[in-house]
């Protein structure tokens, strides 16, 4: 047992191990950005940089557990890095007083971080720090006033292998293969006592159900409603007692003999990498050379590999265990001739091929991975504000980037005391100024719930792109903390 | 106060900020929920906060309940809480109890003496405990709770909005005793029969009376026959644990033998896959302390058979000094045990085999949970307190955490109370009588005389009297700890809702109360009312089977019940 017992549970031991080697960046204080750093610590991250220039204010002692009287005139970075070092000796802390403007300037610097997170700034700024890290990390930006705020997330790609998906059984009765083919045909249903012919698991009776169905006809499982209902008719006949149960699991689980299909998004992940340098994918180059070998697989086989999970069934003992035992075998030869095309095209691209577990699990779950492309700072603004819906929250939106800019412009981190900064403000906010007067309000100052809230939220999403098993929002979150409300704006794509 | 709190002040108001710092707030949790709460409401500024936990700081916490670490293992967590609070913020003020919140000490005075209560709690009983003395005080409250990446947080104003008891909360998985012992039909029936029958009859105590409904009828007799002989005989098998051949007699006996009595009763296994008896291999349990690390894999059956064999050695030696032991899943000798005799069970009946890792999350009814929901669900509740205190209740929601693509979590205006519900539904009033005042004095002088009943029925957390039983009318209050309790009295003419009198030492007097009349059934049909009306809670009936007592209640005939949720399976207990 360990300390992660309780997530472990959630992401398994290879989800915490890419916690472990991760690391995150993070460009300045806030209370936000200190909650962020403070859940990902606790949550067993590998290494953490905090970078800050400026001292412990006034401000940051209303909104920040960490920082109180007892720690004014210190580096807010320095401080934040000590407290939350000892939450967890794992995770390694670092705290550099410095202005995050001379890493955003300093491309050396941000190479080698996983994901960096940033709080308050400018859009060209934003854009221009993009530009640099876009190849190889994910950019969070979290911006909390008084009782607003939102997460906005920039990634090129985000795949996931592990989807968590309810199931990964699938039979693929429409391709049978030898071994399946002749245990089903050991069987005589006729020649059977009662007792055994009700323990005859329903894949057998599937499969003696299709091979009636390819003597009445010729043109493939059945697809068609009525067609669909003669099938279940010729499943029903070979009903002996009333409710015969396995009979009853054969009827319910007749869709299963339709020829499935690869899914959609897959198909399109097909598509896109088609033609490229692998290369161009960048962190997610190993992914992409997993799907061309997927996709070189159907090419040879016509079906994706079989993941050799199976339904619950009623059977006899001896039954369902050979049953098992054919599909595990099926699933595991699959699994080595996938391997042998990966390995061919590796050697052919010359790419360093990924490891025998990671093929393997992404073997078993390829009809559910899945991909998200992601859009960069620009286009976001440019695009939600096409958005005709949600207008408040597009207010919002509108007013937090407004005031992000008010303060990089000024050299701020707070206008209280000057009411001309309201009118600046409705400048920055540009055309959708109704909600300026929140901001307003907050002098830009944070609620610690508010952030607490939002660090929260980002620290979940910083996950989800590190762990690769989970579907992260698209891609800028909108908080009203007194509508008790959220808004996702939605733009980039996803393929599953 | 941490600060000028000047956003504060600008966005909910001078008033509020002052009704902030001047609140005394009651925290109920100080686990991975309360840890957070702590920091916010500091931060906030709330003035004054009594923190209460019975429970001890556990390994498994420290993903998440940020105030502790591994030097706090074993230490409590309230008093953890508060001082490494201080450590980290000088302005911590909090009152730290290491006690169960259920404890008589925690009165309806002491509730009535807070401004708000927060719950951040893991268990139903705890959590229905708080909202009966909130509802029943007055007093908001604000129930946060987390599961992995779900959670919610609702807002409970007594009088105005719904309350936790007010819709139902689905009850902890219960198995039929038959599937249990005879019919295992998923992994986790062998596991609950490896822990709460296996284990319990070899190491536990002495069970209080058997497990089995005693009714006996024409379909069930041979069964019950069977499964009484076999429980005799593990008595008998507990009796020889020190003999050297207890690890092989317990194996002949429990996977061979009992299976092979079992797959003797033809019609049962007409319908069902029918269990293999164990083949028994080569095994030893010098590999078992090995074999139990390896926690993540699934054992082959010599290997299962190599850790029970160890366990068993190991909990053996223990019994000299203990005399009893009881399943606890961080106990790793009585875990071994478990997952080892459950994957075996699991191999004959041919169900899924687990990982001990597995075993534990299911016998040890473990909830996942991780630092940043926590976070999420803190932050919304002290956001919502904050907005109570502001006077913005039109703008109170209550929130459940449930990502989809375009939000976070869907959040309501808490809707209005459920007039059916068993504690926002009732009458409630407050009495003091001395140590020996009767229950008979109480009916006849109190009931019938002071307030009008002709017949009632009177409940504590047992049936105390109705008009058939009687043994309890010349107990006193004191022989029935009745003191800073609740009783409940139902009318049995079924006229009047329940009455909730809660009972403290003093001279005989009753504090007076209008008992409304149970609304008829199509009122109590009826959609809920808006909150904004803000109508008092009006009626329920409760019944003796409704409150679950012994010996009323009804179950098919063989069709026991054994709860998966036992105390020492409680997480943060509090």
């Amino acid at each position: 047992m360990n300390k992660y017992d309780r997530q472990i549970r959630l992401w398994s031991e290879a989800g915490q191990g890419s916690l472990k080697s991760a690391r995150h960046l993070v460009l300045g204080v806030t209370a936000a950005t200190t909650e962020f750093v403070k859940n990902m610590v606790l949550a067993g991250i590998g290494h953490v940089t905090i970078v800050d220039g400026n001292s412990v204010t006034e401000a940051d002692r209303s909104a920040s557990f960490f920082m109180h009287h007892d720690v004014d005139g210190s580096n807010r970075a320095q401080v934040i890095a000590q407290y939350i070092q000892s939450l967890n000796d794992e995770a390694e802390v670092v705290g550099a007083a410095e202005n995050p403007n001379h890493y955003i300037q300093t491309p050396e610097l941000l190479a080698s971080y996983d994901i960096i997170i940033t709080t308050r700034l400018a859009d060209d700024i934003l854009m221009q720090l993009w530009k640099n890290v876009c190849k190889t990390s994910v950019l969070i930006q979290i911006d909390s006033y008084g009782c607003v705020g939102q997460v906005r997330s920039f990634f090129l790609w985000h795949t996931i292998v592990d989807s968590h998906p309810e199931s990964r059984v699938e039979l693929y009765l429409h391709n049978l293969w030898s071994e399946i083919e002749s245990y089903s045909d050991s069987i005589d249903l006729e020649a059977l006592e009662n007792h055994d012919h009700e323990h005859i698991a329903f894949v057998v009776l599937l499969i003696k159900a299709l091979q009636e169905w390819k003597r009445r006809h010729h043109n493939g499982p059945p697809s068609t409603l009525p067609e669909k209902k003669e099938f279940k008719a010729i499943i029903k006949a070979f009903e002996r007692t009333y409710d015969q149960e396995n009979v009853s699991e054969a009827v319910r689980n007749a869709w299963r003999v339709s020829v499935p299909k690869v899914p959609e998004g897959l198909s399109k992940l097909f598509e896109i990498q088609e033609g490229c340098n692998l290369r161009e994918f960048g962190l997610q180059l190993t992914f992409f050379s997993l799907v061309r070998a997927l996709k070189q697989f159907v090419a040879k086989y016509d079906r994706l590999p079989l993941s050799g999970d199976l339904p619950d069934m009623k059977s006899d003992t001896a039954g369902y265990n050979r049953i098992v035992e054919i599909y595990r075998t099926k699933a595991k030869q699959d699994a080595e001739q996938f391997a042998r095309v990966y390995l061919n095209l590796c050697q052919l691209e010359g790419l360093e091929p990924a490891s025998q577990s990671e093929i393997e699990h992404f073997c078993k779950n390829c009809r559910h991975i899945r991909a998200l492309r992601g859009v960069p700072p620009n286009e976001d603004k440019r695009l939600n504000l096409r958005v005709h819906e949600d207008s408040e929250f597009k207010s919002i939106f509108s007013a937090i980037c407004g005031a992000n800019e008010y303060l990089y412009r000024n050299h701020l981190t707070t206008w209280y005391g000057d009411q001309s900064a309201a009118e600046a403000l409705r400048d920055y906010s540009a055309h959708y100024a109704d909600q300026v007067g929140l901001v307003y309000d907050s002098s830009a100052e944070e609620l610690h719930s508010v952030s607490a809230f939002l660090g929260g939220i980002a620290a979940q999403e910083a996950t989800k792109f590190t762990l690769h098993q989970y579907t992260p929002f698209m891609h800028t979150l909108v908080y009203d903390a007194i509508k008790q409300a959220t808004h996702v704006f939605l733009n980039g794509e996803i393929f599953n | 106060m941490s600060s000028t709190q000047r956003g504060l002040r600008t966005l909910l108001g001078e008033n509020a900020v002052k009704r902030i710092r001047t609140s005394k707030v009651l925290l109920v949790g100080a686990g991975g929920i309360g840890c957070e709460l702590i920091k916010e409401l500091v931060v906030a500024g709330f003035g004054e906060i009594h923190l209460v936990d019975l429970d001890t700081i556990d390994l498994s916490n420290l993903n998440r309940q940020f105030l502790f670490s591994q030097q706090h293992i074993k230490k409590p967590k309230a008093l953890v809480a508060r001082d490494v609070a201080k450590e980290f913020n000088p302005n911590v003020n909090i009152v730290a109890y290491q006690d169960n919140i259920m404890d008589a000490k925690f009165s309806v005075k002491w509730f009535e003496s807070f401004d708000l209560v927060f719950n951040a709690l893991d268990n139903a009983q705890a959590r229905q405990h708080v909202n009966k003395m909130c509802v029943a005080t007055n007093t908001p409250l604000f129930d946060c709770g987390t599961a992995g990446f779900l959670g919610q947080c609702q807002v409970i104003i007594p009088g105005k909005t719904e309350c936790y008891d007010c819709r139902e909360h689905p009850a902890p998985k219960s198995f039929a005793v038959c599937t249990i012992r005879s019919t295992p039909s998923l992994p986790i029936h062998s596991i609950v029969w490896a822990k709460s029958f296996l284990f319990s009859l070899l190491f536990g105590p002495p069970a209080a009376e058997s497990q089995f409904d005693e009714t006996e009828t024409d379909d069930n007799r041979e069964e019950l026959e069977k499964l009484r002989k076999e429980q005799n005989e593990l008595g008998d098998l507990r009796e020889n644990l020190t003999s050297p051949d207890f690890m092989n007699k317990l194996v002949h006996k429990i996977f061979m033998e009992d299976i092979k009595r079992l797959l003797s009763m033809d019609a049962m296994w007409e319908n069902r896959r029918a269990p293999v008896p164990l083949e028994v291999p080569e095994y030893s349990s010098k590999d078992g302390q090995t074999l139990a690390s390896q926690d993540q894999r699934v054992w082959t059956t010599a290997e299962s058979l190599s850790v029970l064999a160890d366990s068993v050695e190991r909990l053996v030696s223990r019994l000299e000094a203990e005399k009893e032991i009881s399943f606890d899943k961080d106990d790793e000798d009585t875990l071994d045990f478990v997952a080892a005799a459950s994957n075996l069970r699991s191999s004959i009946f041919g169900l899924g085999l687990k990982s001990k890792f597995a075993v534990k999350e299911i016998a040890g009814n473990i909830i996942p949970a991780i630092a940043t929901t926590n976070a999420i669900v803190s932050g919304l509740g002290v956001i919502e307190a904050m907005k109570y205190l502001a006077g913005l209740d039109a703008d109170l929601r209550s929130v459940n955490i449930w990502r989809s693509a375009d939000r976070v979590f869907t959040s309501e205006k808490p809707a209005a109370p459920n007039p059916e519900c068993l504690v926002s539904g009732v009458a409630r009033t407050t009495m003091t009588a001395p140590a020996d005042f009767t229950i008979n004095q109480l009916i006849e002088d109190i009931l019938k005389l002071k307030l009008g009943y002709s017949e009632v029925s009177i409940l504590s957390d047992r049936l105390l009297a109705d008009p058939d039983y009687d043994d309890n009318l010349e107990k006193t209050l004191q022989e029935l700890s009745l003191h800073d309790k609740f009783v409940t009295v139902i009318d049995d003419d079924d006229e009047r809702v329940n009455l909730e009198i809660y009972i403290t030492e003093g001279p005989v007097n009753i504090e007076q109360v209008e008992i409304p009349l149970r609304p008829n059934q199509s009122e109590a049909d009826s959609e809920l009312l808006d909150p904004a009306d803000s109508i008092p809670p009006i009626s329920s009936k409760r019944t003796a089977q409704d409150a679950g007592l012994p010996g009323t209640t009804s179950s098919a005939p063989g069709q026991t019940f054994v709860d998966l949720t036992e105390q020492d399976d409680a997480i943060d207990l509090t």
